[in-house]
């Protein structure tokens, strides 16, 4: 592989500074932190403040602890798992410990959930920058305490920026601090932090909050420049929905209006009659995730703003209202809205197969990329290296134990793995387990008949204290070895807003030796 | 673009003429101007000589040599009518997204594996973004994911830092834990 006659040898200093820096910009930070320290030449190229080298490393793993018997700790873990442990030690002050440095935190929030004294939190807001080194960088921060007035969200409002550099903030503001609009002013974070809020509109309050309602979407009353969504709960008659359009016909500034609006737990069921009577037309049809995971194709739905270029799209699934301004001139730079998340593709990961080191049974979490369109260029590629990876023939891991894949929608992965295990030679290499989330097909016990599965046993499975049902074990023989692959497809439970709610399905595959 | 018809000879036209180019090893090389002009640095060449340009003697080019070029060319036949690269970052991570490649692309940095480096000299002297740009990536892919051990292997890097240099990068890096 190695070329050289020329001498690879030379290769790092021949090459200039400028060409290293142009293919330093492909790789991620982790990378970096690798290459940085190989020799003088890259650590002058990527430490030399070059302004192309600009990648973050993505922080996964954010713990702290505060023990009044023990010191404040600090604990983060990169993609590539290396974990920092910091502890709050007088010796530490200004010893240029930058653990956020060209660094984003993926997700932030859970950790001050318990927190019930505003002070408590801000307290370790303040002592994770200061451990960190500098503002915590994170993509989206989820305020979980719940600001009970206007003065606490006041205190919220002059501490946070100082302490950590959010993207996306999202809060849950209580129904009578949202509806006065004398909070209004706190809702700025700046033109960099983008603001969303979840708050109720409760159906004995409406003649107070619906001008309050109308006067925030219109956007006109606010200071921030970045509002970007509104989810509302219990909405029940379609007050919210009237209100919200009402406002938007009569705003002058649409571009401050509120980009995407979710009114959670709809209670009006004549959806269709409500957006026909104030002037909405079904103008195409996108596919959305039912609950119990099935596909459906529903309308999308939009009034024109009556003098601007603009429009409002509204679409209803599963008693969420979706509700999303447009500007039309722009439209075709706006992807046609898929509702569910899908992002990411394996092949990135493909690279770290290496990584799962010898000692460890790590799971990973894997998101697989497929259109509903199935144009997907990625699920050629994607499956192939799918059926080598769970097969194990690839992997350096003798441990490797589960493997969670979502967005399966056509049956492609199940498939794959049923392939790759039947080819397998080395059945104790493959994967253990397999979880294959959000299944989006419908007919899995066809598909599993058609590809040699056969119900052996049932078992009993609790989905909630009140449902429980029976559910058939199917199990497919390797050909020629003592393995089978054993498959269940379940349902599973997730939280929206406060109730747990059934959402998709998840197909379990798991490998076993016969005796 | 704005200079296209300095010879008084529309593009298409001046396209499909030839261009001898010269290699610093005295090989000459005939060449379409049309594939000529995938290399942004001859395309200015050209335009800068204007009218008092001569097909026939020649463009000089000091710093690349004869095979090299002539690898150099094979890409720009194939890229010459290809629309420019986009370069693209993931807004959070900011890393650069990877470009798809296509058979022909694979093909040739198969086929010339052992000169991953001249041709990103060549491609960054003669300013022609998408080989320079994929002969980057095609290195990287060395660096990418892979284990110190295995980078230092690849490209044959000599340890040259001092302890102190070390413990230095360290401090100032907590990341860096190698």
């Amino acid at each position: 592989m190695n070329p050289s006659d020329d001498g690879t040898s030379n290769l790092v200093k021949d090459l200039p500074d400028e060409i290293w820096e142009r293919i330093f910009t492909n790789v991620s930070r982790d990378d970096l932190d690798l290459c940085t320290r190989m020799c003088r030449k890259w650590h002058r190229v990527i430490e030399g403040g070059s302004k192309r080298l600009t990648q973050r490393r993505v922080i996964y793993g954010l713990n702290f602890c505060r023990d009044p018997n023990a010191r404040f700790w600090l604990k983060v873990t990169s993609q590539r798992r290396i974990t920092i442990r910091v502890e709050d030690c007088p010796t530490r002050q200004n010893s240029g410990f930058y653990v956020f440095k060209n660094s984003i935190l993926d997700c932030m929030g859970e950790s001050v959930s318990d927190s019930e004294d505003i002070d408590l939190l801000e307290a370790d807001l303040k002592k994770l920058c200061d451990l960190g080194g500098e503002r915590i960088p994170v993509k989206s921060f989820i305020l979980h305490y719940y600001l009970r007035n206007i003065g606490q969200l006041e205190r919220f409002h002059h501490f946070f920026p100082y302490y950590v550099n959010a993207e996306d903030l999202m809060m849950d503001i209580p129904s009578e601090v949202i509806w006065n609009k004398e909070s209004w002013k706190y809702f700025d974070f700046g033109p960099t932090t983008a603001v969303n809020i979840m708050t109720s509109f409760y159906s004995i309050n409406v003649p107070r909050d619906v001008p309050s309602l109308k006067e925030l979407v219109s956007g006109n009353f606010l200071v921030s420049p970045n509002f970007n969504k509104l989810e509302l709960s219990h909405e029940c008659n379609g007050v919210c929905f009237i209100s919200i359009v009402e406002a938007f016909c009569k705003t002058t500034e649409p571009s401050k209006f509120f980009k995407e609006i979710d009114i959670h737990r709809c209670g009006f069921s004549e959806f269709n009659r409500i957006a026909e009577e104030n002037g909405f037309e079904p103008v195409r049809q996108v596919p959305v995730l039912q609950p119990g995971g099935y596909l459906q194709m529903i309308n999308v739905h939009r009034v024109g703003h009556p003098k601007l270029k603009w429009a409002l799209e509204a679409t209803m699934a599963d008693k969420t209202l979706k509700l999303k301004i447009i500007e039309i001139a722009k439209e075709l730079v706006i992807p046609s809205q898929n509702i569910l998340d899908i992002e990411s593709c394996m092949y990135c990961y493909f690279d770290f197969w290496k990584y799962f080191g010898p000692t460890t049974g790590y799971s990973l979490n894997w998101d697989i990329k497929t259109d509903f369109d199935f144009d997907s260029t990625n699920v050629p590629r994607d499956a192939l290296s799918l059926k080598e990876f769970v097969s194990g023939n690839f992997l350096v891991s003798p441990n490797l134990k589960k493997l969670e894949l979502f967005h399966e929608c056509n049956g492609i992965c199940f498939i794959s793995i049923v392939e790759a295990f039947c080819k397998t030679t080395e059945p104790s290499k493959f994967f253990k387990e397999i979880d294959i989330h959000r299944c989006g097909f419908s007919e899995f016990n066809r598909i599993a008949e058609e590809n040699g599965f056969k119900p052996v046993r049932q078992v009993l499975l609790e989905f909630s204290p009140q449902d429980r049902h029976k559910i058939n074990v199917h199990r497919l023989d390797h050909p020629k070895l003592k393995w089978a692959l054993e498959a269940i497809m379940r349902l599973r439970w997730a939280r929206e807003w406060l109730y747990w709610r059934p959402r998709y399905k998840t197909l379990k595959l798991k490998i076993m030796e016969i005796d | 673009m704005a200079t296209e018809s300095a010879n008084g000879v529309s593009s298409p036209e001046l396209n499909e003429r030839d261009v001898v180019i010269t290699t610093n090893d005295n090989r000459n090389f005939t060449v379409k101007i049309g594939v000529a002009r995938v290399s942004k640095t001859i395309n200015n060449m050209i335009q800068d000589l204007g009218e008092s340009l001569d097909l026939s003697s020649g463009i000089p080019l000091p710093n690349v040599d004869g095979p090299i070029f002539e690898k150099v060319l094979e890409w720009c036949e194939e890229h010459k009518n290809a629309p420019e690269i986009k370069v693209e970052q993931d807004p959070h991570t900011r890393e650069r997204k990877w470009f798809t490649m296509t058979e022909w692309e694979e093909e040739y940095f198969r086929k010339f594996l052992s000169h991953l480096w001249d041709l990103a000299m060549a491609a960054n002297y003669l300013e022609i973004p998408s080989l320079y740009y994929y002969t980057c990536q095609k290195l990287a892919e060395r660096i990418k994911g892979r284990t110190p051990e295995q980078i230092r292997e690849m490209f044959g890097i000599e340890d040259d830092l001092t302890e102190e240099e070390k413990a230095e990068i360290r401090r100032t890096n907590v990341w860096c834990t190698y």
